[in-house]
């Protein structure tokens, strides 16, 4: 019994082995805050990206669209778990917003970035069938930015013969684009060996979106798919014409397999383009878009984990630096314990119990204050931006009004499980060292 | 009287570098139940080493040590601490008294040494009793909850006697009690000792250096290097300290 009692009175009266205890709870902190963070900032992103893009996607292969859309409808309408699907017209282009007919060098010194667009055409009407788009214009707050009339999102409500085109509203945001303005996309196509042929078209903007995910609603602009058409099917037959995407968004059904349906409807897209001898393409589900951006942000937690738990290591040696140091200050204690009936085995455990009840009370500590700064993390991290211009986790880089965050009790377990098992291990060594002492030489020793 | 402790042929040596050091030649002696022994002798001769030897803290390098009728060499570390626990009690020159703990605590401790913690819970009040009566006893028993470094030597000295009782022992091995200790109060535990003895008729056998100390045991036992030069009990100029 004594040994526990011992040990909880050497480890309170020792301030040092305070500073053990704050040092678990910091490695636990840190190991279960940031990776809170890391998982609520996937998770955010997953269901932003999935947002902006549908379950799968056909991707045309060549440099220009291709003109068998009918051969499409009727595979994907045979498909058993197909629910919808949406031709697009996507290309890459540069806007210019002042309605100028040339980039001037001043904009490009400025960085590309700025000027550089995705076009995705599409068909509203298809479109909401596969997106969200009629939520993400309602997202958007201010009503001067919303489009006049959401079932025609292109309406721009002007007497020209301009088109519309909605902007993100991040996009909008950064260029001060009020609705109505002046875009002009300036691209380039080319059909086979022919020139290239130069694209410079005018919109009007007429309305703005907002997904959620920044990166989308900075770079791109949605323009009708009819517009599109004409750009790309100028010299073409009206019906090759009203065929023409290079991309077909796809909705599944409720619980269909992903991975399952993709290899279906690429099976029999590639029976189909031996059979015609059509153009190849390829089926992608939303995770294999933006595999990269997701690969990244994973192998980013990864090393995160890893780098966190090197922290755990460095707690681990102070546990054992604290407790050895302990050992010496009580090497007469461990003689007069053996003189009063203590066994070896007594004073190991008091070293391993001190250890033990410093990986509890700090893991305890670290997990409990991991916890409140998970709820409090918004108040935390405004805290730290107007006390010390340090910010926590930029929402603003992200598109996103709070810091995200999600706690995965699991990881949570783990790093309890390590952070006991090599504490424990740390106070083992030094305990040992006690445990052995020869308790004369202990009796005789001065301090 | 029955005899108590017992050491036969006890010898003792410690090898430094390539050299043997004989530290203990053959070591015979007994204490009887109720008697107080000084044990005398010059720095070196063995003194400490062989009150370490006979409280089973360092085992001996031949000879024997028995305890009534047990003899405690021959027995495992395990049965040898029980034994130590219970029939020895130990008094230290410099107390060893456990710093973060209180003058109760320190004396409990003793107690709480061999149970278990829900054994120690059921007998906490009678422990804790027994300890408090120990520390009024002997005149402690309003500094209950200080700490050794709140007390003065022989405060210290006492809480140390108080914890050598604790476990109701039938010897115990004083190393140089009053050693560290001025006149007077080295006096009041020498007081204390001799009334411990008288009342609870417990064995002491004392280190000592003291002529005065060694002058009232009943028997005196002179070592000189590492070998019993007598049993006696000689008048104070006699002692070669």
């Amino acid at each position: 019994m004594y040994v526990y009692y011992l040990a909880l009175k050497y480890l309170l009266s020792r301030p040092i082995n305070l500073l053990s205890i704050l040092g678990v709870t910091l490695a636990v902190w840190a190991l279960i805050v940031i990776v809170s963070i890391f998982s609520g900032f996937i998770v955010k992103m997953e269901k932003h990206i999935q947002g902006t893009t549908s379950d799968l996607s056909f991707i045309h292969i060549g440099s220009s669209p291709r003109s068998d859309l009918t051969l499409f409808q009727k595979l994907l309408e045979a498909d058993p778990e197909v629910q919808a699907f949406a031709p697009r017209l996507v290309w890459h282009g540069m806007l210019d917003h002042a309605g100028k007919n040339e980039l001037d060098l001043r904009r490009l010194q400025r960085g590309p970035e700025r000027d550089f667009v995705q076009v995705i055409g599409i068909d509203p009407k298809q479109e909401q069938k596969v997106s969200r788009l009629r939520a993400w214009l309602a997202a958007v707050e201010d009503a001067s930015l919303r489009p006049v009339n959401p079932a025609k999102p292109f309406e721009t409500g002007s007497d020209d013969e301009i088109p519309g085109a909605l902007l993100g509203l991040a996009r909008a945001r950064d260029l001060g684009l009020p609705r109505g303005s002046s875009l002009t996309l300036v691209s380039g196509h080319q059909v086979r060996n022919e020139d290239v042929t130069r694209i410079q078209k005018r919109f009007r903007l007429s309305g703005c979106w907002s997904s959620g995910f920044y990166h989308f609603d900075e770079n791109t602009m949605l323009v009708p798919l009819s517009v599109m058409r004409d750009i790309f099917g100028e010299g073409r037959p009206a019906w090759q014409q009203a065929q023409l995407f290079n991309e077909i968004a796809i909705q599944l059904v409720e619980g269909a397999d992903l991975n399952q349906a993709k290899k279906r409807l690429q099976e029999s897209f590639d029976k189909l383009s031996q059979k015609k001898f059509i153009w190849g393409g390829i089926f992608w589900t939303w995770r294999d878009r933006n595999r990269n951006f997701l690969q990244n942000v994973e192998h980013q937690k990864f090393l995160m984990r890893l780098m966190l738990f090197v922290l755990v290591i460095v707690v681990g040696f102070l546990i054992f630096a604290t407790l050895s140091m302990m050992v010496v200050e009580k090497i007469r204690d461990i003689g007069i314990l053996s003189a009063l009936g203590g066994t070896r085995t007594g004073v190991l455990v008091i070293f391993a119990f001190s250890g033990l009840a410093i990986a509890i009370i700090g893991s305890s500590l670290g997990v409990l204050s991991a916890v409140w700064t998970c709820a409090h993390l918004n108040d935390f991290n405004v805290w730290l931006k107007d006390s010390f211009d340090i910010h926590l986790f930029r929402t603003s880089v992200y598109g996103l009004k709070e810091v995200p965050h999600q706690i995965e009790w699991l990881w949570v377990g783990i790093v309890c499980t390590v952070t006991l098992g090599l504490s424990s291990l740390s106070a083992i060594i030094p305990g040992f060292r006690a445990a052995r002492m020869d308790p004369v030489k202990a009796l005789r020793h001065e301090i | 009287m029955t005899e108590i402790l017992r050491a036969q042929g006890i010898e003792k040596s410690y090898r430094i570098g390539k050299q043997d050091i004989r530290v203990l030649r053959g070591i015979d002696m007994s204490v009887m139940e109720g008697e107080i022994v000084a044990l005398c002798g010059s720095s070196g001769a063995g003194k400490s080493t062989l009150l370490h030897v006979l409280g089973l803290l360092d085992p001996p390098s031949g000879g024997k040590v028995w305890y009534r009728d047990v003899c405690a060499t021959d027995i495992s570390p395990a049965r040898q601490t029980r034994l130590r626990h219970d029939l020895v009690g130990f008094v230290f020159q410099f107390y060893h008294l456990i710093a973060e703990l209180s003058a109760l605590e320190n004396v409990m401790l003793g107690e709480m040494m061999l149970r278990s913690l829900p054994d120690y819970m059921r007998h906490r009040k009678q422990i804790k009793a027994r300890a408090v009566d120990l520390l009024a006893s002997i005149g402690l028993g309003d500094r209950l909850k200080n700490r050794p470094s709140q007390l003065s030597g022989g405060e210290r000295q006492r809480v140390a006697i108080a914890r050598a009782l604790v476990s109701d022992p039938q010897v115990i091995l004083a190393d140089e009690p009053t050693g560290n200790l001025d006149s007077q109060t080295a006096e009041e535990i020498l007081e204390l000792i001799w009334k411990i003895n008288e009342e609870q008729n417990i064995a002491f056998l004392i280190v000592t250096h003291d002529q005065n100390v060694a002058s009232r045991t009943d028997r005196i036992i002179r070592l000189k290097d590492g070998l019993v030069l007598g049993h006696s009990q000689l008048e104070a100029e006699e002692i070669p300290l």
